[in-house]
């Protein structure tokens, strides 16, 4: 009975022990300078942390340089939320690095001055795993409990739209990219919420424009298939628009949900199809997925687009030779002549040993921005802020940004091409820096 | 509408993902009909299993399915100690307190997985998992084949050391009645941990047929857990026969549903039967009434 009791008094203490062992761990997870918060389970920051600190690349509108921060400088609480975990993990890394670099730049150069103070910026980061509804939980819970004066959003518009709305409704600046700007505009009149990306019409123009050159060795017919997200039907109606524009025999291709693992049915009809011609949109988990099962049953189109989760190194990296030849449409590279690209590149490869990410610059930019408006503002005034991001007008490492009544701006938009591992701009002429693989290898 | 071809291609890609299902849902099958025990950790038994082969082929360029022998005995030393200090002692106490326990290690998994790994999507290959051969106009992909024969071979072994061996009986008699088993001489707690051993070693094979067939990542194992538990209760918990006829019985239904409706139904019409079958036969194809 009493080797029961002492049985029985073990259980407790064995569920503490694995409460404190999973504590112990998220705690372990918020490494590095930054503060890694989460609402829901333990979250790590996004690895390699930047921890160089050079001046702030590329725009001309950084703070005024204060000098050395003292070590009691007051904080500039800024909020990011990211998905640092699940499918849009891949994003949410780079973003988190990127961000966390511009931030260590301004507190190389001085930090900010609010108020006639030098204060140094911190971000404090919320993973909201890859889900809307956390998303927006994470937001408010920065704006009310951290008391952040702004917020810099997550990657694509499942996520980034519902935070950018929970920051509407708090009325605090809120500024992201990623978000292909007519889905962001077609979901309210934005009054808080800033976003820079590209057009999904100006992207759909750009992969076809890029083929252009080599439509008459094909058979003129182009498969067209996107999952059930948010920016899904938007890419497919610009995708048909474009297919017909240049000339070529759409197909539409049933759409599938997010996280789709088998793709059986959708290939065997691409075969059934046999377009030499295929522009899918997914996330990077299912396009890696339906790359190899296309290769598997023998299914090779001339030209595959793959459109969003292929941007990513990861893509390249999880396929190895299978990537060779499959084009995304993106918008940023070391290699364009934007103020501090070449050195941000150079930077992110002696981080993280690999070859950047085309979201990098535009989230080292975002955070650019939003920094150069609270200092031109000069205020933690949220009106003030806002007011200093709807003027932006400037060349940042991401390239022009100049945001319009509907507090967009336009990015251009570029294709780009898997090649040995690297991601080669093929589109457009003026930018490029390797020829198109044709056909499929 | 599908063509003969399109049909034959269903299938053969159904039983190939089926045998998948199989391996994946037969370490929940196991914890379930001997320890009465829903696993939480399940999936990410499973994503140790990729894990193991991807830094096997990294480092030592093993093939993944020769890092299998290593994933499996991993996977084992990882579950042991946990069912047999954390689980055992609370598996007297109902059901809710052996089910939270697993799923904090869910939870302490997936962030070691992250702290080792990263949050990226990784995936293995090798030259037989982007191999076909073509019979008239069917193209049959390797990795299907090999999946169907992993998942058949499994479970006809753990069939046999069920049916055929010391241990065997022990969890058999585990099962039926673990108090009358202590009564002659079963040291019950040992096998209830060997079990959640064998059912993670048997996770981490699936997931290294995951690995090849698809890609993971750290929080990818919630998935297969979901499919996994579909498979138990189509075929009926504690049934290796039930496991595997499940399997396949599901990824049929999923593959040839979606040749018909698309792959966005794919999932829908695999459940919807599921539900169908739990409503009409709730200890599942091959299990026995009042297994739940």
């Amino acid at each position: 009975m009493v080797e029961k009791r002492i049985r029985l008094r073990r259980a407790p203490v064995c569920v503490l022990a694995l409460v404190v062992l999973a504590l112990v761990l998220g705690v372990a997870g918020c490494g590095g300078d930054e503060e890694t918060t989460t609402t829901a389970a333990p979250v790590t920051t996004a690895p390699p942390a930047s921890t160089e600190t050079t001046a702030p690349a590329g725009s001309s509108t950084t703070a005024p340089t204060t000098g050395e921060l003292p070590a009691d400088a007051p904080e500039l609480l800024i909020g990011v939320d990211a998905s640092l975990s699940s499918f849009l993990a891949p994003f949410g890394a780079y973003q988190t690095w990127a961000q966390q670099a511009a931030v260590d730049d301004q507190n190389a150069a001085g930090g900010i001055v609010i108020d006639g103070i030098a204060h140094r910026v911190k971000l404090v980061v919320y993973d909201d795993k890859s889900d809307g509804n956390v998303a927006a939980a994470n937001v408010d819970t920065m704006i009310t409990k951290d008391k952040v004066v702004a917020v810099l959003g997550p990657i694509v518009p499942t996520v980034g739209n519902p935070a950018a709305l929970a920051a509407e409704r708090q009325k605090i600046p809120y500024l992201m990219t990623g978000n292909p700007l007519e889905v962001f505009r077609e979901v309210t009149q934005w009054e808080w919420a800033f976003n820079f990306f590209v057009s999904l019409a100006d992207g759909a123009d750009t992969v076809f424009a890029s083929v252009d050159s080599v439509k008459a060795q094909t058979n003129g017919k182009v498969a067209l298939c996107v999952d059930n997200s948010a920016d899904g039907p938007g890419q497919l109606e610009g995708w048909k628009a474009m297919a017909e524009q240049y000339g070529w025999t759409a197909v539409e291709m049933p759409a599938f949900p997010m996280g789709t693992t088998d793709f059986g049915s959708l290939v065997d009809k691409l075969k059934t199809e046999a377009c030499d011609f295929a522009c899918i949109m997914a996330d990077t988990p299912d396009l890696v997925a339906l790359r190899k099962q296309m290769d598997a049953a023998g299914h090779k189109p001339k030209l595959l687009q793959f459109s969003r989760g292929a941007q990513v190194q990861q893509f390249a990296d999880a396929l190895g030779t299978l990537a060779d030849g499959v084009m995304h449409f993106s918008y940023w590279s070391p290699d364009l002549p934007y103020p501090g690209a070449a050195e941000l590149g150079k930077r992110y490869q002696e981080s993280a040993g690999q070859s950047i990410g085309q979201i990098v610059g535009p989230e080292y930019a975002a955070a650019q921005i939003l920094l150069a408006a609270i200092a031109k503002a000069g205020t933690t005034d949220a009106t003030a802020i806002r007011d200093a991001l709807a003027a932006t007008d400037d060349t940042f490492v991401c390239g022009p940004v100049k945001f319009a009544e509907d507090h967009t701006s336009v990015e251009p938009s570029l294709q780009f091409q898997w090649q040995g591992g690297k991601a080669v701009i093929v589109w457009t002429e003026d930018v490029k820096n390797g020829e198109l693989l044709f056909p499929l290898p | 509408m599908p063509t003969g071809t399109n049909i034959l291609n269903a299938i053969i890609s159904g039983l190939g993902i089926g045998g998948l299902f199989a391996v994946t849902a037969l370490g929940l099958s196991l914890a379930f009909g001997v320890m009465r025990l829903i696993n939480i950790a399940h999936g990410e038994f499973m994503v140790l299993g990729g894990y193991v082969a991807f830094f096997l082929g990294q480092v030592a360029g093993l093939d993944p399915l020769v890092s299998v022998l290593i994933a499996v005995v991993a996977a084992a030393v990882v579950a042991y100690p946990l069912q047999h200090f954390l689980l055992t002692p609370v598996m007297s106490r109902g059901a809710g307190a052996p089910l939270l326990i697993t799923f904090g290690i869910s939870v302490v998994l997936q962030n070691l997985f992250i702290q080792f790994f990263y949050p990226e999507v990784r995936s293995l290959s090798a030259g037989y998992s982007q191999a076909n051969f073509t019979v008239g106009t069917i193209t049959v992909p390797i990795i299907y084949l090999i999946s169907l024969g992993i998942g058949v071979v499994v479970l006809a072994v753990a069939h046999v050391a069920i049916t055929r061996t010391t241990f065997g009986r022990s969890l058999r008699a585990s099962a039926e009645d673990a108090a009358a088993a202590a009564v002659v001489g079963v040291n019950v707690r040992r096998v209830h941990a060997l079990t959640y051993a064998v059912a993670a070693a048997a996770a981490a094979i699936g997931g290294i047929l995951v690995g090849l067939m698809f890609s993971f990542s750290p929080t990818s194992g919630i998935t297969w857990l979901i499919t996994g538990f579909a498979v138990v209760v189509l075929g009926g918990a504690g049934s290796i026969k039930g496991t595997l006829l499940g399997g396949l019985i599901l990824g049929l239904i999923q593959s040839l549903g979606a040749t018909f409706t698309g792959d966005g139904w794919r999932t829908f019409i695999g459940y919807v039967v599921f539900l169908i079958v739990l409503s009409v036969r709730p200890q599942g194809l091959f299990g026995r009434k009042g297994s739940y």
